[in-house]
């Protein structure tokens, strides 16, 4: 009987509000793991606006995407061929201390520390004189020489380095889209949700749309992009501002072309530094994504305008004109608390962090996989488990945050307001200024990264903090570091294979160009 | 073998081909592509073994002609060791040249420096520029490998597309040394085992299932290599 049904406090649909690219891994994660096709599955369905659009930027990840989409059943040759995808090693950061020329990789290998770990005897001086990132990897390297990070003959999602990709995402939703109904069994609505309704208790009861009449479930998730229905309007979760510390709060996009057609693609997102913010640039393999992330209270949107289009001169001529940017304002910060009651957000809705580090994608998946793993089976679960969802995903967002602003606290560019006012205290989370405190006198260790849900790891410090030139002083502990020869010749022998990489490597388009021939194979 | 050129009567009117086998260009020749059909042949010579190939990625059926790169020791004092010849070899000094990008159209080519080529043997045109029946039926063979080769890709996507092969190292023992050949993919027999009735069937109707088990079989002929190999070092040494 199905009022019997409804009050036995089993979960048994989960709507899913909003298609943007959370909205649909969101459903791909939950569909995987709830099973709406068998039976005592859980039913899953999607409701997402004709009329609305996705906010349509979103084009940089992280390597953990290559095991979502390999655990999602999603080819990569697939993808590949339909998101207009290429490759990501690194995010190469141009510009971002005083001296113009200065450039540093923050790649996806980890450093080599087998069999030694170089990065004291770097500090000291003693493992040549290449960069940071050069001594203690390949991938640099290779990023600068243009080569592509696997072989045509590897299989698919397996590469020589680490990688991540570049994507186009209205394709990327499209293709999810696609494997979400047809293969994982999620139901598609297309309506503008209108109302929602909350029961006496507070809860979500349904909503209302304008064409699919009322929509009922045992759980919703948020999708719904900055305007956070659901868990920001309907259940008046506040926002947390972290303006205060990221000051960038607005970014102006647009899709430009290569210099030529058949220009090299880079093998990282390039992220340059300007008076105001910085640029992404994106290589995809028939265009570039680029965007000015800058603040307004540091320089007025006509400024940054014409700071894009400075930038896109450099490699467009006087062609960039062509092209206007959409300028899109940026709401800095996070829920304070992801899921309450039945609901949880998930993507532009759950928080938001500007781009530097392609954090966006990497939360909502890390963030939909948690939830479907840790879905509950019975309502009287929820308030036990979204406390610890709501623990871990905080969590994360705060060290994300200090992630994102250490690249911006430690740079000497001094040329403007923004950048200056980027250095202030009051500006630094507590648990940053700590950090950079203990790193001051000795380099970052595990032991400073303790929680298994970070989200950027020590790796990842290491490569920004001596990318940029951070000064560890190693004087008082050099005694403990006792293999400088070794150290030599480690750095040497990298820096050899190096040199070697591309005689095995196609450069990075002839690889995209083989894949759409030919396809990768799974084995 | 070098660049293969359109096969033209005012080209190649005078020319003639002798029967035999150009060993010359598979010195050094460690794979040799085979098609599906000639499995059960090759395979009692040779192992035959899925490779990827390096331009491409893609798999290709062939048989293993030495243990390590660049060996060959199926030829030997110039003389191919083996009972069947495989048709790609068989094929010399023809090829098909494609004249489109997508291998539509596809015209008669030859190889212009093979030794099989001088003034003795078969005619390929005759007075008037008519190619000859010899010609003609080297062209045919040619058009019927071209489709056995079609059909072999068809089987190895089919392996792929069931999760059947699967990355193997072979190890042997060669007089006391441990040697391996790497780079090799194999059908993985358990997951054969665990295929549907349904499927297995489609397999033996298309004549896949043979083909597999004439895999199978010729996989121990590595030691047939082995030996050829250990005679060959002992022979030099
Ligand atoms: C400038 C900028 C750059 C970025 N760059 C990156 C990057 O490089 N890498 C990265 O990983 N992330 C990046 N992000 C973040 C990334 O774009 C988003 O996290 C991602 O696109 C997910 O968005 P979303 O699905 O949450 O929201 P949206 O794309 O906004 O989707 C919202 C969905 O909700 C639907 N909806 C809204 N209201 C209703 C309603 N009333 N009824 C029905 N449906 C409704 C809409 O139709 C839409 O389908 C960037 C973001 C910005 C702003």
């Amino acid at each position: 009987m199905s009022t019997a049904g409804q009050n036995d406090g089993a979960i048994r649909e989960v709507l899913v509000v909003g298609g943007g690219t959370a909205g649909w891994l969101t459903a791909c994660h939950l569909a995987r793991k709830l099973r709406p096709t068998e039976p005592g599955g859980v039913r899953v369905r999607l409701v997402e606006s004709p009329d609305i659009p996705t906010i349509g930027v979103g084009e940089g990840t992280v390597p953990a995407v290559r095991q979502s989409l390999q655990y999602l059943g999603i080819s990569e040759t697939e993808f590949i061929r339909e998101c207009d995808a290429t490759f990501k090693q690194s995010i190469k950061f141009c510009g971002w201390m005083q001296d113009a020329s200065h450039y540093y990789h923050h790649v996806f290998d980890y450093p080599q520390r087998d069999p030694l770990d170089l990065t004291p005897y770097w500090l000291m001086g003693q493992a040549g004189e290449r960069s940071y990132a050069e001594t203690v990897g390949i991938q640099a390297a290779m990023c600068d020489a243009g080569l592509a990070p696997k072989q045509i003959t590897q299989p698919e999602f397996a590469g020589v380095t680490n990688y991540a990709y570049h994507l186009d995402a209205g394709k990327f939703s499209a293709l999810l889209t696609r494997h979400a109904t047809q293969k994982l069994g999620v139901e598609l609505i297309k309506a503008n949700v209108e109302q929602v309704h909350l029961t006496p208790a507070g809860d979500i009861d349904r909503l209302s749309t304008d064409r699919c009449g009322d929509l009922h479930a045992d759980f919703y998730v948020d999708c719904s992009g900055f305007s956070s229905l659901l868990l920001g309007q309907a259940l008046e979760v506040p926002f947390i501002d972290r303006s205060d510390v990221l000051l960038a709060d607005h970014a102006l996009a647009v899709q430009v072309p290569y210099p030529e057609e058949n220009s090299p693609i880079p093998c990282e997102t390039l992220a340059t530094a300007l008076p105001g913010g910085w640029v992404w640039d994106i290589g995809l393999v028939s265009r570039r994504g680029t965007g000015y992330v800058y603040s307004s209270n540091h320089i007025s949107h006509e400024q940054a305008e014409q700071q894009l289009l400075d930038y896109l001169r450099a490699s467009l001529g006087e062609r960039a004109e062509q092209y206007s940017a959409r300028r899109i304002p940026m709401k800095v910060g996070y829920r304070d608390s992801f899921w309450a009651r039945n609901c949880a957000a998930i993507g532009l809705s759950q928080g938001f962090v500007e781009p530097l580090e392609a954090t966006g994608l990497l939360m909502f998946d890390a963030t939909a996989r948690m939830l479907a793993e840790q879905f509950p089976a019975h309502r009287d679960l929820m308030p036990l488990l979204s406390e610890r969802f709501n623990h871990r995903v905080r969590f994360a967002w705060e060290r994300v945050i200090d992630f994102i602003k250490l690249h911006y606290c430690i740079s000497d560019r001094d040329d403007s307001e923004f950048w200056r006012d980027n250095r202030r205290t009051e500006t630094i989370p507590e648990t940053l200024r700590e950090n950079l405190a203990i790193w001051r006198h000795q380099p970052p260790s595990d032991y400073d990264f303790s929680s298994r849900l970070e989200i950027f790891n020590l790796e990842n410090y290491l490569y920004v903090l001596y990318g940029m030139n951070f000064p560890t002083q190693m004087d008082a502990i050099g005694y403990r570091y006792g293999q400088p020869a070794d150290a030599l010749k480690s750095a040497q022998r990298i820096a050899q294979s190096a040199a070697q990489a591309g005689e095995h490597l196609l450069s990075h388009r002839e690889l995209i160009q083989r894949i759409h021939q030919y396809g990768l194979q799974p084995i | 073998m070098s660049r293969p050129v359109p096969l033209t009567p005012e080209a190649h009117g005078k020319l003639r081909v002798r029967p035999g086998i150009n060993t010359a260009r598979l010195e050094g020749q460690q794979l040799l592509p085979v098609v599906v059909h000639e499995f059960h042949l090759a395979g009692s010579d040779t192992p035959i073994l899925f490779v990827k190939n390096s331009e491409t990625g893609q798999f290709e059926t062939v048989a293993l002609l030495g243990l390590s790169q660049q060996e060959n020791l199926m030829i030997d004092g110039g003389r191919w060791q083996g009972n069947y010849v495989p048709g790609v070899i068989r094929s010399d000094p023809f090829r098909l040249i494609s004249t489109s990008a997508d291998d539509e159209n596809v015209v008669l080519g030859i190889d212009p420096e093979s030794p099989l080529l001088g003034e003795e043997g078969e005619a390929l045109f005759d007075d008037k520029g008519e190619i000859t029946d010899f010609l003609k039926g080297r062209r045919d063979a040619l058009v019927s490998y071209i489709e056995h080769g079609n059909i072999t890709r068809a089987f190895t996507a089919r392996l792929v597309e069931l999760d059947l092969l699967a990355h193997r190292e072979l190890t042997l023992d060669l007089d006391g040394k441990k040697s391996t050949v790497s780079g090799m993919y194999l059908v993985d027999e358990e997951k054969l085992n665990k295929l549907d009735d349904e499927t297995l069937l489609e397999l033996q109707k298309r004549g896949f299932l043979r083909a597999i088990y004439a895999h199978f079989m010729s996989l121990n002929r590595i030691h047939g290599l082995a030996r050829l190999k250990i005679a060959g070092d002992r022979g030099e040494g």
